[in-house]
């Protein structure tokens, strides 16, 4: 059976054109879908989750009967991942925070939390990867490397297309990348220039100085690249974890913003975040209205408060504050600090994931269900905020990340009106 | 009102789970009986707990509170307060004295983050360490400090005095962006500082007394020995120690972060 | 659900012309009934029983919004809502979690509210939000006035018909809107339009002609609501001379000018701007347009349109974050948080001209109460703005503490006092007509039980701000003003009665789209309750 125009849930670029062969419930065959993409498609079968307590099999009635067994007597539950599941489950899963009266945090804290720092105090001049595409005739790459991370973003979105003002596609557009090292995507690059490590601050500060018409004493290059940007017609800055995540964070993320928004006093210039995980823009975007805030939430005073630092993950686990982990989608363990990581394994971890991980084989309890976006149908949000439908082109034998997780909210509700 | 001769806390046992305690301030404990004390509620994680479970409490009707034990994981004692003194004899959690108007607060362990933010007036002294965003402004908020001292003995984590508008922050050494955002006010770092100092600042002063890594985009003025800084160093030798040489000698002064307003102003110690 | 009998009310039901009398009201199967077996009677003597309140505009769902509650935690710290054994928990401050929202709406007898600002390509987002609002019914309007499409093919009013049409089935959208018409576009290169016959920068279309095209679309369709228009120069002093214009070339037609306080302006710059909302005022009267406010509250908001321009200029006048976001064909859209200041002259010349419009435009049919939440303020200040309009004398008081250019504008001068009737007419009666719902805003019988009962008060603030009882659907939602249980509206979509196919050049112009034309609708899926209202 053929599927069309199947939006792909894997990276923030959440290509919606792919099309799958699927014979006996396999993908046999991918069109469209880059590398990546294509070996995921091809080997769904491949480290399937299945339902466990300390490590046995079991039924997955049990597993969630012991997981709201464990979370209800929590102290002080973390909800934590969220980033490759579908807004119903995200939404579950904040409610669940609230009604616990637990911590709710998303992969968004070790990856553009920087990013919703900053803009939350400078604002954001940013638009869609449309618009890159129909306008831009500059863009910009920084601490980022498309190539490897966001494979078709540059066919699809941000260099060789021709969209309705750039006609001349990749002819048209000038590429720059900023980084620290060379990278498969700064080998196309018009022009390539490389940071010392730990400088981005420095050189995003002095490019604001530049483009106020400051006089400054720097590496030329980085004044032709201010003279590049206050020239072009349309400009984008895309920017990654290389420097979200380097030395200076939110400060360099603070620093990229303004200097984009004091572009526009010259010509038109954006920016925009390049998010990993195919939906950790929905996960911002559903705690955000549910709650007010986007990451790294709080309900134990029965409302919502917000603390990067504090209610992230990485801090909750390395100052052992929580007493439960409910991982959904997510593998804390390979991807935190080691410090906090391994907290995990001390307390209650109970994991709801499609595959197995590295966080599952240390949970006590794992609940497998059914993958959004391959088994469950839902809504992604794209890097740039644009939400798509994810369809379901094969069946699970267990129920999604949503329904589990709505089990788990009745079951506790239903506990306590036993208890009172 | 009867005056006693203080308020004791004394912590009973130690955990993780963090604990809510912004009830912890004086100008309320000084209103109330020992009984009414015991009965204040803490939320402890999820649940909600007296004061009572978590501390032996003697005395009552002071506007005078000295708490002993391990208070790491206690968050916002002295919040909002506005008058009486805390003294804690242990390490404290985050949040600890945010907001306050007035009184003070003595700490002889280390604090956490965001000791003292958004802080109006008042004092607050540190023997030991401080973590990151002190005397700073909440997340998203134009202004921090407006108002009131705080001391920090040991050193400091990043973005000392974020957005800070009026008051005087001095601590031993401090971490990265020391200032940054700061529309006013007076930052001094005895020891070393971190990257990055006075980013983003419009206004204020930042004094250093070792030579740091200064931004591109501060430039440097003239070397000259203020007087509001004579005023401030003498002043502050009310509860640190300042080398005379101090007050006597000169200053480098760097004016920036010339991407903003450009009119902070770097000051550092040339003897 | 039970049957419900209200007895002993005063009842305010203007689109019946019943203007406070006493009388019973019966509730059947969620539906104002003839006469119900009622096995639960609610006496509410000496109480005023109006419909639920219908708000024809404000910001309440969709990426905009949501990316300034991103934007402000600093505003939402200050107003936290905990969770109750009814409601779900959030905040509370100028720019309202989904679920507060509801409540709060309901809190003042609220049951309708529709969301006036959808970019297509995110309606999947407004629609989620929608979802997540609870106790109200809602629907949103599509922003179609700086669609490329639409610019492209200005002169093609069939292509234009049938793209309209497939566009508000593809977003599940209630009605056109149209914001700055060509002038958003314009900001995609950093340019605005100056007067209705300015062509774009890369396209020949002007304003004008986005206008008229709209209009006359939307006539063709017989949508239930008229073209929703926040026109061009908003904000922008002298801008008056637009928007007379503007309605000039309205005249005659069926059109909705939304938060017209903002486009009456006289004087050439911030320093000189005056009222002329008299001038305006006149011409709406002679005219069939209708209005809705846009009244400035004084405090803290955070300003939002989808005039990406405007909200640059107030980014440069503030100095305050900014975001702006450029959707691809679309349109576009800005954020500013802002304070209104009492002693500040423009903004409490802006404060009077939206009253002065509320009491010159003569007939209660055709201008209605909003803040265009949360733009000039938060829609919990209706009860305060109620109370303006019904007491000249607490008028004249807050006059009094306003920097005093407010009192060089006509407001001192006038004496009305709106009746309860006539505030039931611009809060219920009035929008619910010119949505074209015809079960909402009155309590005929076959209309959606949607009742809202408050206690009579010295205060009329106090009165409208907290409703005795609410009842919604038939249900009881709201005792004393507070949520005493949780329940979910529909959300209202249109009814076009044929299949909608778009043309082929609609498709051919979804390669400038990154997102594939067959994955562009919303489904169905995001409207779980929902009713869809007849064209024609
Ligand atoms: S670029 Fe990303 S979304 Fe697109 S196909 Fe590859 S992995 Fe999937
Ligand atoms: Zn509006």
């Amino acid at each position: 059976m053929k599927f069309e125009h199947v939006v792909c849930p894997l990276c923030g670029c959440l290509c919606d054109d792919l099309e799958l062969i699927v014979e006996r419930n396999e993908v046999i065959s991918t069109k469209n879908a880059c590398a990546l993409s294509r070996s995921m498609f091809l080997n769904l079968n491949a480290d399937l989750a299945k339902p466990l307590i300390e490590g046995k099999e079991t039924g997955i009635e049990a597993c969630v009967d012991k997981a709201i067994g464990i979370i209800s007597k929590a102290d002080y539950p973390l909800v934590y991942g969220l980033a490759s599941t579908e807004s119903n489950a995200q939404r579950k899963a904040v409610e669940l925070a609230e009604l616990l009266g637990g911590a709710i945090d998303s992969t968004s804290s070790i990856c553009h939390g920087p990013t919703v720092l900053g803009v939350q105090m400078m604002g954001e001049v940013t638009c869609t990867l449309g618009t890159i595409m129909n306008q831009a005739d500059l863009v910009v790459f920084w601490g980022s490397n498309p190539v490897d991370a966001h494979p078709r973003h540059l066919t699809r979105y941000s260099l060789t297309p021709r969209g309705l003002f750039t006609p001349r596609g990749r002819k048209g557009r000038r590429m720059i990348v900023v980084d620290v090292r060379e990278t498969k995507s700064s080998k196309l690059a018009d022009r390539f220039i490389q940071l010392k490590p730990g400088t981005d601050f420095e050189a995003l500060s002095s490019l604001r100085a530049l483009i106020k018409g400051e006089k400054i004493d720097i590496d030329p290059e980085l004044k032709e690249l201010a003279e590049e940007m206050k020239s072009c017609e349309f400009g984008a800055l895309l920017f990654g974890q290389g420097l979200t995540m380097s030395n200076g964070k939110n400060m360099n993320v603070n620093a990229a913003l303004a200097l984009v928004r004091d572009l526009n006093q010259h010509t038109k210039f954006a920016i925009l975040p390049m998010r990993g995980h195919y939906n950790v823009t929905g996960a911002d975007m559903v705690f955000t209205w549910q709650t007010g805030y986007p990451f790294a939430i709080d309900f134990s005073l029965g409302y919502p408060r917000y603390g990067p630092g504090e209610f992230s993950v990485v801090d909750l686990l390395s100052r052992k504050e929580v007493d439960v982990a409910l991982i959904i989608a997510s593998d804390p363990v390979s991807s935190l600090p080691a410090q906090a990581s391994s907290y995990l394994s001390e307390i209650d971890t109970i994991v709801i994931d499609p595959n197995r991980s590295m966080t599952s084989e240390i949970a006590r309890v794992v609940i497998p269900t059914a993958r959004a976006g391959i088994s469950a149908e839902g809504t992604a949000y794209r890097m740039d905020g644009v939400p798509i439908r994810l369809k379901k082109v094969l069946k699970s034998p267990y129920p999604s990340d949503y329904e589990v997780l709505c089990k788990i909210v009745n079951g506790v509700i239903d506990g306590r009106s036993k208890d009172s | 009102m009867l005056m006693g001769e203080g308020i004791k806390l004394r912590l009973q046992k130690e955990f993780n789970v963090p604990v809510d305690a912004p009830c912890i301030r004086p100008d309320l404990f000084k209103t109330l009986g020992n009984e009414k004390i015991k009965n204040l509620d803490l939320h402890v994680g999820n649940k909600v707990k007296g004061l009572k479970d978590l501390f032996e409490v003697e005395g009552e009707f002071s506007d005078e509170i000295t708490i002993d034990g391990d208070l790491s994981n206690f968050k916002g004692i002295g919040h909002k307060m506005e008058s009486g003194k805390i003294t804690i004899r242990g390490t404290v959690g985050m949040h600890t004295g945010a907001e306050m108007s007035g009184g003070k607060i003595i700490i002889e362990g280390n604090a956490s983050d965001w000791l003292g933010a958004e802080l109006q007036g008042g004092m607050i002294r540190v023997k030991g360490n401080a973590g990151n965003l002190v005397g700073a402004g909440y997340r998203g908020s134009k202004v921090g400090m407006r108002g009131g001292m705080i001391i920090v003995e040991g050193g400091v984590g990043n973005e000392v005095g974020a957005l800070m508008r009026r008051g005087t922050i001095a601590v031993g050494n401090a971490g990265d962006f020391t200032g940054c955002f700061a529309t006013g006010g007076s930052i001094l770092v005895w020891g070393d500082t971190g990257e990055r100092t006075g980013a983003f600042m419009s206004r204020g002063t930042i004094v250093l007394y070792h030579e740091p890594k200064l931004l591109p985009t501060f430039k440097y003025g003239c070397a000259y020995n203020p007087v509001f800084l004579r005023m401030l160093l003498r002043l502050l030798s009310n509860w640190v120690d300042v080398d005379p040489q101090y007050i006597t000698g000169n200053y480098k002064r760097y004016s920036g972060d010339i991407t903003e307003l450009g009119k902070g102003e770097i000051l550092i110690w040339v003897g | 659900m039970e049957d419900l009998k209200i007895v002993n009310g005063i009842v305010y039901d203007p689109l019946n012309g019943i203007d406070g009398e006493r009388l019973d009201i019966h509730v059947s199967g969620g539906k104002i009934a003839e006469r119900a077996k009622a096995q639960r009677v609610i006496d509410v003597k000496g109480m005023v029983v109006m419909p639920g309140g219908v708000d024809i505009h404000s910001h309440i769902a969709g990426p905009k919004i949501n990316m300034g509650r991103r934007l402000r935690p600093e505003n939402h710290r200050t107003a936290p809502v905990p969770k109750t054994d009814v409601t779900r928990a959030g905040v509370g401050g100028g720019l309202s979690s989904t679920f507060v929202t509801g409540y709060r709406y309901a809190a003042m007898g609220y049951t309708t509210v529709m969301e006036p600002a959808v970019p297509p390509l995110m309606a999947r987002h407004a629609h989620e939000e929608l979802n997540d609002i609870p106790m109200v019914d809602k629907g949103c309007y599509v922003l179609m006035g700086n669609n490329e499409y639409i610019i492209s093919h200005i002169h093609e009013l069939n292509k234009v018909e049938n793209y309209v049409k497939w566009l508000l089935n593809a977003a599940k959208g209630y009605a056109i809107k149209a914001v700055n018409p060509c002038g958003s576009d314009n900001w995609k290169w950093g340019e605005n339009v100056h007067g209705l016959g300015e062509k774009g920068v890369k396209f020949d279309a002007t304003p004008k002609e986005m206008i008229t095209t709209l209009s006359e679309v939307n006539k063709r369709l017989k949508l239930p609501h008229p073209l929703h228009l926040h026109t061009i120069d908003l904000g922008v002093p002298g801008n008056y001379e637009t928007t007379l214009e503007t309605l000039e070339m309205l005249k005659g037609k069926r059109a909705h000018l939304t938060h017209l306080q903002f486009n009456c302006y006289g004087g050439s710059s911030w320093k000189d701007l005056s009222s002329e909302a008299g001038g305006i005022a006149e011409k709406v009267n002679d005219s069939k347009i209708t209005v809705d406010s846009g009244q400035v509250i004084f405090g803290d908001v955070t300003t939002m349109t989808a005039d990406a321009p405007w909200q640059y200029r107030l980014y440069r006048l503030s100095g305050n974050k900014w975001v702006n976001n450029d959707v691809e064909v679309e349109c576009g859209g800005g954020i500013v948080p802002y304070r209104y200041r009492k002693k500040n002259s423009v903004n409490a010349t802006q404060w009077a001209i939206g009253l002065e419009l509320l009491l010159m435009i003569e007939d209660p049919w055709r201008v209605y109460l909003s803040t265009d939440n949360p733009n000039g303020g938060s829609f919990t200040s209706y009860p305060y703005i109620i109370k303006l309009l019904m007491d000249k004398k607490f008028r004249k008081e807050e006059l009094s503490t306003l920097h005093q250019n407010a009192s060089s504008t006509s407001l001192p001068d006038i004496d009305r006092e709106y009746t309860l009737g006539e505030i039931a007419t611009i809060t219920r009666g009035a929008t619910a007509k010119s949505l074209g719902l015809k079960n909402k805003g009155h309590l005929g019988v076959g209309a959606d039980a949607d009742i809202a009962i408050y206690p009579l008060k010295e205060d009329i603030a106090k009165m409208f701000s907290k409703a005795s009882y609410v009842i919604k659907d038939g249900d009881l939602v709201v005792g004393k003003g507070k949520i005493i249980s949780e329940k979910y509206g529909k959300t209202f979509m249109l009814d076009f009665k044929e299949k909608v196919e778009p043309d082929p050049d609609v498709r051919e112009f979804f390669k400038y789209y990154t997102v594939d034309i067959e994955n562009y609708p919303v489904e169905m899926a995001y409207l779980p309750r929902y009713e869809a209202i007849k064209c024609g």
